[in-house]
């Protein structure tokens, strides 16, 4: 028998974990010390170890996203000059970083973030390099841009390709670290970055473990509780607080599937091929809850760490924690089959493909690959079109008729028939 | 000259006639150009024809099932064009990645068409980094070998440098070209100059060279046309695309005289010389590493704001007519910066968003009350 | 020396007959399928009112969408330079116009003699233009003139509108009339973004007095209140917001007719 609840006490522990990473960010600040803007895309976990405070923007796009705040704030860089087209993420936290006359921070989700010192970006995604460049002209700071290259299927099918691949990442990888050593005055021990790439990989594993319990009939988890988990990476990825915050998970999701109890009740499972729209979150919980649909899994989720990482050299494992499992930087074919694969092991039995209007990186090949598994796995598909942040690319009429129709082809399937 | 610009027009216009006969009468194999950046003098050594894949301008239809209309219409439009058998002159194709959506477009490419030849290179973006020069290196001789694979043949450094050559003296005819063009811009209509520009990408370079230069003694022994009641100006942007000649002639009839450019198919393709005295990998990776600025690249001592102000200077425009292609990120990131510097320069800029529907109504009055605007201003 | 100028936009057809620097007279009349057509009539019924010969009049300049299909004009020039022109005739000290007509939306900066400096345009969105308002009161069976005054006093608190696209603005207002929102409401939430959007476009250019507002939208009260609080000063609406465009092209006619004769 399903047990239905939700894992609202998960989300407040995370809840307080997001207010101290800004208290003590502001602390910091305040008592002198320096702050770094950069981005999801990750190496700069040893900035910490210099003395410099990392605040991520792009989690907090995210957060003012779900608090329903990007609105306005995209409204304040159409006026700057960017075009709605630009990623709203982006545009939803430079509205406040951009804001002129300065918000006021205290007015902001968890009390806003404090102006950088210094900025760090890994060149994965344009719209972060080109909105760090005028940060770095207006905050009138240093900037470090590392190069991120993605793996396309050639280079993951030509091991020697790949070799040099790794090798040039670490050089760029090392040449931040003295980069940012020499800004802070201070050195990096080696015992210290491999005690981050240690922790790391035990994050990483715990938090595939944690995914892998949704296989289980019901899941325990549905993809909008994921949605919000991952986040502890985000700010505390490398520390012992990271590992320890993914062990309460797992022991919470363990207990779950002990007791068979799940977020949504599940008629049917489904793949959820995007992104997760935070502000709408609360409503597709809803909807998903009256029709009986659970999402269970998504690519998304599984941008987060790499249980597969080597940690004898921790430069070497940094690297290809970031840039080789991470799905998004790979080619069109890794990632079709990695998809496949999920679908599979998760026993699905549709896929609702989440279109997310300004972000060229996860749309640019979505398309391709969508129609590609829909071949390969027969499952009924539906598509919507919504954005990360700016609502006004978003419409309920569509996502409602979208998801209701896939329930009408699963039900003519019939469930669990993959 | 008009038959010369005939001949260039139709190697443009009707490029699959025109190397579909040419691969017959060589018995050559072509290797497609993605734009930019690539490093065709290295192709040309293992010889095969480098051409550039330009997007046509007509709509967008087959691509459209693989790729979400947000996507610029430059990689939809050639991907199109794949996909409809309009390139099937095509042996392979050649990537760099200096933009996201190219980075992504090659593998798109590769699962569509399979039969293909493929290589991409990975162009750094950030050109100020300690191994930025090395890494270029690396991806250089990773083409070359990649090539002589294909090929079965080595390609030696003669070859390279004999290569290196033929496309400088390429570049400098075309400088002279627009040396001419400055002097006396009521002498070249803007589209023209594209056509001209464009079908060197697409025929040999030799070629493109005896005729260039006879266009050049041709348009050299024009008289001087008289100026008509028109302002200069530079049409910038585009970098990576081909304009519609619609729109470039809509610019020039609205009273506008374009007297240089900073476009793909114009001086942004050969501004830049390759040194002919240096090792020739070295030569080209260095011409990449001082190529002009465009916003896909990091590079603080090279930005394109000091660049833009100083051909407005030398060319004595009176304003920039910026062409963004819809849903470049990287362009449309860069505006706000660009209209407010620019502005700050006393350089007056007009922003035209293109896509694949072509020269529309509302371009021709931005452009013409722009074209007023500067003309009041200059009276 | 009579000069007339001609304002074919995509809604309505604009003429103005200018005689010893005054305007003498106007016409203003829907511009139809046949722009060609409409310019000819509306040129036609301005002169009969000023009580001109066609062979009278000395120069013409069209202007506005249809301006190139004139085939009775000496010279075209467009209606961007046209309306700053016309509105410093209107109001001396005009610095800035929002023209916001049929089909598309602008913000101008100009210089005292009435010569742009900067200008911005809405790109393909009809936000703040008379199409949209064309679709708001269709959808909500109300007469246009009506939408602006009644947007002022809403009952309730006003819906927030996210989209507004006039792809999804139709939807959107049946869904909050299947809902039993008043139509004052739907419409004060409405007005609210559009002018919101405008207010971004002038943001652009920046807004320094005088701000005048001219086009079809500039009779809608609703959407001017809005605006003038928005830029925190009082807009300059001239007593025909429409034919500001076709008068600045009949400045500029006798402008040019000046310069040639000296
Ligand atoms: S475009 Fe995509 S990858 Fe880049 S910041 Fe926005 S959401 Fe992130
Ligand atoms: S137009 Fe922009 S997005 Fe498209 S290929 Fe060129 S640089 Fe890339």
């Amino acid at each position: 028998m399903q047990q239905i609840r939700s894992i609202q006490e998960m989300d407040i522990k995370l809840g307080e974990r997001f207010q101290k990473v800004f208290t003590e960010t502001w602390e910091h600040k305040k008592a002198g010390g320096l702050v770094c803007w950069s981005t999801s895309g990750g190496y700069n976990e040893f900035l910490r170890e210099l003395g410099i405070r990392v605040v991520i923007p792009e989690v907090y796009g995210m957060v003012l996203s779900s608090t329903g705040m990007s609105p306005e704030l995209c409204r304040n860089t159409d006026i700057y000059g960017y075009s709605p087209d630009l990623c709203s993420i982006i545009r939803s936290f430079s509205g406040f970083a951009l804001s002129d006359p300065p918000m006021d921070p205290s007015t902001l989700p968890f009390g806003g973030f404090p102006k950088p010192d210094v900025l760090f970006c890994a060149d994965y995604c344009p719209g972060l390099v080109k909105m760090w460049q005028e940060f770095a002209r207006v905050f009138d700071i240093p900037m470090y841009v590392m190069e991120h290259p993605w793996v396309p299927d050639a280079v993951s099918a030509d091991p020697e390709e790949m070799g040099n691949k790794v090798q040039e990442c670490m050089t760029e990888f090392a040449g931040a670290i003295s980069f940012f050593e020499n800004f802070s005055g201070q050195k990096l021990a080696e015992d210290q970055l491999q005690k981050i790439a240690n922790n790391m990989k035990e994050a990483s594993v715990l938090w595939h473990d944690i995914l892998a319990m949704n296989q289980n009939i019901p899941a325990p988890l549905s993809f909008f509780d994921v949605a919000n988990q991952f986040a502890v990476f985000q700010f505390y990825k490398g520390t012992d607080e990271c590992v320890q915050y993914y062990k309460e998970l797992k022991a919470f999701v363990e207990d779950r599937v002990a007791n068979t109890v799940t977020s949504i009740p599940e008629k049917y499972r489904v793949f959820w091929f995007g992104l997760p729209i935070g502000y709408r979150m609360a409503q597709h919980i809803e909807k998903f809850t009256r029709i009986q649909v659970q999402p269970v899994m998504s690519q998304w989720a599984c941008y987060f760490g790499n249980p597969n990482m080597e940690t004898n050299d921790p430069i070497r494992g940094i690297v290809q924690y970031h840039n080789l499992s991470t799905l998004q930087f790979r080619g069109v074919e890794w990632k079709r089959d990695y998809i496949l694969k999920l679908i599979e092991d998760y026993k699905v039995d549709g896929i609702i493909l989440e279109i997310s209007r300004t972000c060229q990186v996860i749309n640019f090949d979505q398309k391709d690959i969508a129609e590609t598994l829909v071949k390969k796995t027969g499952l009924p598909m539906v598509s919507f079109e919504a954005d990360l942040c700016d609502e006004r690319l978003y419409s309920d009429e569509q996502f409602n008729n979208a998801v209701d129709s896939l329930v009408e082809m699963m039900e003519r399937r019939g469930p669990g028939r993959l | 000259m008009n038959e010369l610009m005939d001949k260039f027009n139709w190697v443009v216009k009707d490029t699959n006639a025109y190397l579909t006969r040419w691969k017959k009468q060589t018995g050559k194999k072509i290797m497609g150009c993605y734009p930019m950046y690539v490093p065709e003098e290295i192709i040309h050594a293992a010889g095969l024809l480098p051409v550039t894949i330009f997007a046509k301008d007509e709509p967008v239809t087959l691509a459209d099932q693989h790729m979400h209309r947000y996507v610029c219409h430059v990689v939809r439009g050639n991907f199109d064009l794949s996909l409809k058998n309009r390139l099937d002159y095509l042996d392979g194709v050649v990537f760099t990645d200096f933009c996201l959506t190219v980075r992504m477009a090659s593998s798109v490419w590769m699962v569509n068409n399979p039969q293909l030849f493929y290589h991409q290179i990975f162009t750094p973006q950030n050109m100020v980094g300690d191994q930025t020069p090395q890494s270029l290196t690396r991806q250089f001789v990773r083409l070359k070998k990649a090539l002589e694979d294909y090929t079965g043949q080595e390609i030696t450094q003669d070859a390279l440098s004999k290569s290196i050559a033929i496309y400088q003296e390429n570049r400098e005819l075309l400088c002279q070209l627009y040396k001419l063009r400055q002097a006396n811009p009521e002498r070249f209509r803007a589209r023209d100059i594209a056509m001209v520009v464009a079908a060197g990408m697409v025929m040999p370079k030799e070629e493109h060279s005896t005729l260039l230069a006879q266009l050049i003694e041709q348009a050299g022994a024009l008289a001087p046309q008289q100026a008509e009641d028109k302002v200069r100006v530079i049409i910038s942007g585009a970098f990576c695309d081909f304009p519609q000649p619609g729109l470039l002639n809509m610019i020039e009839d609205t009273g506008a005289l374009v007297c240089d450019d900073d476009i793909f198919v114009g001086r942004r393709l050969f501004n830049t010389p390759t040194a002919r005295d240096k090792e020739p990998i070295q030569a080209l990776v260095e011409r990449y590493l001082n190529d002009l600025p465009d916003p896909n690249k990091h590079n603080p001592d090279n930005e394109w704001v000091p660049y833009l102000v100083n051909l407005v200077k030398e060319t004595k425009a009176q304003g920039i007519v910026m062409l963004v292609v819809k849903y470049c990120e990287a362009h449309q990131f860069d505006l706000p910066y660009l209209s407010k510097e620019l502005t700050a320069a006393g350089i007056p800029i007009l922003i035209i968003e293109t896509n694949d529907s072509g020269a529309t109504e509302q371009m021709r009055t931005r452009l013409q009350a722009f074209t007023e605007m500067l003309i009041s201003r200059r009276d | 020396m009579i000069t007339a100028g001609i304002d074919v936009g995509s809604a309505t057809a604009k003429a103005v007959i200018f005689l010893n620097g005054k305007i003498q007279s106007h016409s203003l009349i829907a511009t139809g399928a046949d722009s060609i057509k409409a310019a000819r009539r509306a040129t036609d019924q301005a002169m009969e009112k000023a009580a001109v010969l066609p062979k009278e009049v000395d120069y013409i300049v069209s202007t506005g969408y249809g301006r190139v299909l004139v085939p009775f004009a000496h010279k075209n020039i467009s209606e961007i330079s046209c309306h700053a022109k016309g509105a410093v005739h209107f109001f001396p000290g005009t610095r800035t116009i929002l023209d916001m007509g049929g089909q598309d939306c602008k913000v101008i900066r100009c210089d005292a003699l009435g010569n742009v400096e900067n200008f911005v345009m809405n790109e393909k969105c009809a936000a703040g233009t008379g199409r949209f308002m064309d679709v708001m009161a269709k959808t909500l069976e109300l007469p246009l003139e009506d939408i602006g005054e009644l947007s002022l006093n809403p009952v309730g608190i006003p819906p927030s509108v996210s989209s507004i696209c006039v792809v999804f603005a139709r939807t959107e207002i049946l869904r909050f009339l299947r809902k039993g929102i008043p139509k004052s409401d739907i419409l004060a939430g409405l007005l609210d973004a559009l002018a919101d959007r405008v207010y971004g476009l002038s943001c652009r250019v920046g807004t320094t007095p005088d701000f005048v507002i001219t086009g079809g939208v500039a009779k809608n009260t609703g959407m001017v209140r809005r605006l003038e609080s928005m830029v925190k000063m009082t807009a300059s609406l001239p007593w025909e917001p429409q034919i500001v465009g076709a008068a600045g092209a009949a400045i500029f006619a006798k402008q040019i007719l000046e310069k040639s004769s000296e």
